[in-house]
């Protein structure tokens, strides 16, 4: 037996498993954002109305969708990243427990950090609890809660480990001595992060922004928790499969999300180039 | 004047109040008296973990969880395993990119995953039932399996192999009496990371699983009801269990990136 | 990244992993003991539910008599059982609660099992005035046993605004951020009751539907947050963070006061919809019988005066209305129904397809779409 033929074999399973319940599905996913629902049966009739609704109705609301995905994003990349400098190049041993933290908070409690800042926000919330026992306001402050930066807050929270952990994994290829140098050189703290660092972790940037996006994009749960009567395009995605039960027109919205979604992230690449000629 | 190292730790501590403290008001709430989750805590108290325990739903969604969550594991350590051995017989670059394919549903966000997996399953004329959800979930967790074994069997001698086969083992015998042992605690460490991950999935399992409830789909329902810090406690446990495996599955992997 | 490069030096590190072998053996047994624990308190028959929460309560008595566990899904609003059975439910689901109106469009979409009345004796006690209701039967057969009713209320806080008399009163400048409303797309109801003269107020015009929507977001602009249940929406009031609602539900009242908090509900002069909750039996339901045996004992007096006293919803059980004490008795014309039919009325959903101008239920539910994206 060659060991290609093995290989193939072996691998066989897991790709598999992939294609008969990731690129079946996605296809099949795709066919349906062409069909139409009435009156609770599926038309298998190609027809592009489902994107003309989507076009006609959605647009603001996807664009407010991308936008607060964007902000989401960004924060959590800028924190991540300062996570990962100072793990890396500030906290001496202390650093891979930082980094420890961040990965074991990586898969735990999606539901559970949602809720949990309802409990820190809401009026009778922590924050509140101690606003009025230090006397600074008479009755609970309401704004902290249900609204789109709630949304991002907690969305910034979770999603926090997703754009650490690819910087710091391309921050562990730069060189204590590389920064020494530079320094020695006399070159300004921004001059080495903008030169050296910030060049030197690109992949792992926009690695971090593209997974908090795609996830943030999509999100749902977070809005109809902390969001107050605040809608994004996942609510809406998720309503077609349940009160509403139009998969075909829910098919069509995720599509449209994803295609606009892939955009942004290619577009923030193309933005980290600015680097390259440094 | 305060030193510049005193700066970071300062920010160093800032983000782990960001980090740390929602989990830990989660648990801290789990084991209040009152019926709020608030300050004063007037007494720790285990009420809300007997009211946890005496929920109808408590025993059956705890059973679905782990019967997901084992299966889940055995069949992505299984699946995972091969494909990485697989995987680790062909050229860097080939087994890289067979990875990033492989790693693909990472990508999408869970909700169009979950949906299109749904619509898929009931198109086909399946029943949703935790068959379905498990086998949702090895997709998502496949691709941690073959990366984290794969890095290992990378880096293996093969010379031991080679000695084995030298003298006399069949490439199966060989596989199972010299590899097997070697990579055992990193198999049995990602998949207790697949457990990690099946365990806390939400958006998947809710438009997957039919009808019945998993740990995170009962609170979902609890919390867009009435809230009680029963909540917590579930939250917590399920808290326990992922943050449990995560850290025997890492320290068993050495895995760190 | 890794300890030993070497598969030498890992396979010596072996032996260290004893430890934590032991640690993850330990604690996967422990896991594996209590679901299995459980395993053997498991009762012999599971009930799968997917309806209204609370209603299982009054049956928590029978159910832990006869071993039976339900394993209920709950819903905020009808239109999710016609999902759970229609993608994939029908065949594993056992029981649904849907709102009377609602049972047409469930047997038409085929996944409604006819009731055997053999098998449901409690039926004779039930109030003609119930049984009366044309949408339970169809051809003849009986396919929804009724179990609670009601007719939509508001609620609010008496102890911070006088009894609101319209249901206008929600758009109120000094109610901004202080209305309740519950996501739910009967609310074109009881805004068609609002704002426009359609005499039945589930066939409108498309204007008339339009117009019921535009209603509605407005009421959405007074809401800080809309009620993801009654649950939810009880919290709102118990907090202060409501102190009127659009929509309701009496039980909200018996909800606040469990959280200390006295709330009250009202009629407004506009009207109202009516509802009348059922079990009914799925197609290919796993457990028919037990099925059965539920939506009978639903309907047992001791069941009815639960719900009634204990839950203070409204009930049918012509005994069990009888001995309801008088406050929970006051809370609903339990001496004029056919009065409180007139006034309210129990309205069967849009038509499934547009008849001339009368908008069609696909045309409800994309303009209340419209408001979700509001």
């Amino acid at each position: 037996m060659s060991t290609a033929y093995r290989s193939a074999l072996l691998v066989a399973p897991s790709l598999l498993i992939f294609s008969g319940l990731f690129i079946a599905p996605t296809l099949y996913f795709l066919l349906v954002s062409f069909w139409r629902f009435e009156s609770y049966e599926l038309i298998r009739e190609f027809n592009l109305g489902n994107y003309r609704e989507v076009a006609r109705d959605y647009v603001a609301l996807g664009i407010y969708t991308l936008f607060i995905a964007t902000i989401v994003s960004l924060s959590a990349v800028t924190l991540g990243f300062i996570y990962a400098y100072i793990a890396r190049f500030k906290a001496g041993r202390f650093g891979s427990i930082m980094l420890f933290v961040a990965l074991i908070s990586l898969f735990g409690g999606y539901l559970m950090k949602v809720y949990a800042w309802r409990t820190i926000l809401g009026t009778e919330g922590i924050i509140n609890n101690a606003l009025l026992g230090l006397g600074f306001v008479s009755e609970p402050v309401t704004w902290l809660l249900y609204n789109p930066p709630s949304v991002v807050l907690t969305l910034t929270n979770f999603l926090f480990p997703f754009a650490m952990l690819p910087i710091a994994a391309s921050m562990r290829g730069i060189h204590d001595s590389e920064l020494e140098s530079a320094r020695d050189l006399g070159a300004p703290f921004t001059a080495i992060l903008f030169d050296h660092v910030i060049p030197r972790c690109k992949t792992g940037i926009t690695t971090g922004f593209a997974l908090c996006f795609l996830i943030a994009c999509g999100d749902w749960v977070t809005p109809v928790l902390v969001g107050g009567r605040m809608t994004m395009l996942g609510n809406l995605i998720a309503a077609q499969f349940g009160e509403f039960l139009n998969w075909p027109l829910g098919a069509a919205m995720s599509f449209s999300l994803l295609a606009t979604a892939f955009l942004v992230v290619l577009t923030f690449s193309q933005v980290m180039r600015v680097f390259d000629w440094r | 004047m305060i030193g510049r190292s005193h700066i970071w730790v300062g920010v160093a501590a800032l983000f782990f109040i960001f980090l740390l403290l929602p989990l830990l008001l989660v648990v801290l709430f789990a084991f209040t008296n009152r019926a709020l989750t608030n300050f004063p805590i007037d007494e720790l108290s285990l009420r809300w973990w007997r009211a946890m325990l005496e929920h109808p739903q408590f025993a059956p969604s705890l059973r679905r969880s782990l019967t997901i969550g084992g299966g889940v594991a055995l069949v992505s350590a299984v699946v995972g395993t091969a494909a990485a051995a697989g995987l680790a017989r062909l050229p860097r670059r080939t087994a890289t990119s067979l990875l990033a394919v492989l790693s693909l549903p990472m990508m999408l966000p869970p909700l169009v995953l979950a949906v299109s997996l749904a619509t898929f399953y009931v198109s086909l004329g399946m029943q949703l039932n935790l068959f379905t959800v498990t086998a949702s979930h090895i997709l998502l967790t496949q691709p941690f399996v073959i990366l984290v074994v794969y890095a290992q069997l990378r880096d293996f001698d093969i010379r031991i192999l080679e000695s084995a086969r030298d003298l006399g083992a069949s490439p199966l015998k060989a596989f199972a009496t010299v590899t097997l042992p070697i990579i055992a605690p990193t198999v049995l460490g990602a998949a207790l990371l697949a457990v990690a991950i099946s365990f806390d999935d939400f958006v998947i399992t809710f438009f997957t699983i039919g009808s019945g409830n998993t740990l995170p789909t009962l609170i979902w329902g609890m919390m867009r009801s009435s809230v009680t810090p029963m909540v917590n406690a579930i939250g917590t446990l399920i808290l326990a269990v992922t943050i449990i495996s995560t850290l025997l599955g890492l320290s068993l992997t050495r895995y760190r990136g | 990244m890794r300890y030993g490069r070497c598969g030498l030096v890992r396979a010596r590190l072996f032996g260290s992993m004893d430890r934590r072998g032991f640690l993850v053996a330990s604690s996967s047994a422990l896991l594996l003991g209590a679901a299995g624990g459980m395993r053997s308190a498991k009762a012999a028959t599971t009930v799968t539910l997917v309806g209204w929460e609370g209603y299982d309560k009054p049956l928590e008595a029978y159910l832990k008599a006869n071993s039976i566990t339900l394993d209920p899904t709950y819903i905020g609003d009808s239109n999710q059982i016609i999902s759970k059975l229609t993608s994939g439910g029908v065949g594993r689901v056992d029981l649904v609660t849907p709102n009377v109106t609602y049972v047409p469009l469930l047997v038409k979409l085929n996944t409604l099992a006819a009731v055997d009345e053999s098998k449901v004796p409690n039926l004779k006690n039930v109030h003609p005035f119930f049984l009366g209701n044309p949408s339970i039967r169809i051809d003849g057969k009986l396919y929804a046993v009724p179990y609670v009713w009601g007719g939509v209320p508001m609620m609010y806080d008496p102890g911070a605004i006088a009894e609101p008399q319209s249901w206008s009163d929600v758009l109120k400048p000094e109610y901004k951020g202080k209305v309740s409303m519950l996501d739910n797309l009967n609310n074109i109801q009881l805004a068609a009751r609002v704002v426009t003269d359609a005499k039945v107020p589930t066939r409108l015009t498309h204007q008339q539907l339009k117009d019921a929507v535009d209603f509605l977001i407005k009421v959405k602009g007074q809401t800080r947050v809309l009620a993801t249940s009654y649950g939810d929406m009880a919290d709102a009031l118990a907090r202060g963070e409501a102190v009127i609602t659009f929509n309701g539900w009496e039980v909200v009242v018996k909800k606040a006061a469990d959280k200390g908090k006295k709330v009250a509900y009202t009629y407004p002069k506009e009207g109202t919809f009516g509802w009348m909750d059922c079990y009914c039996v799925v197609r290919d339901a796993p457990n028919n019988d037990v099925a059965h045996a539920l939506a009978n004992e639903a309907l047992s007096e001791p069941v009815q005066l639960k719900a009634g006293e204990g839950e203070l919803l409204g009930i049918l059980n012509t005994d069990a209305i009888k001995k309801l004490p008088a406050a929970a008795r006051a809370l609903y014309p339990y001496d004029d129904l056919e009065g409180f039919s007139k006034k309210v009325g129990f309205f069967p959903v849009a038509p499934l397809k547009a008849e001339g101008d009368i908008a069609s239920f696909d045309d409800w539910k994309k303009e209340y779409l419209r408001f979700k994206n509001a």
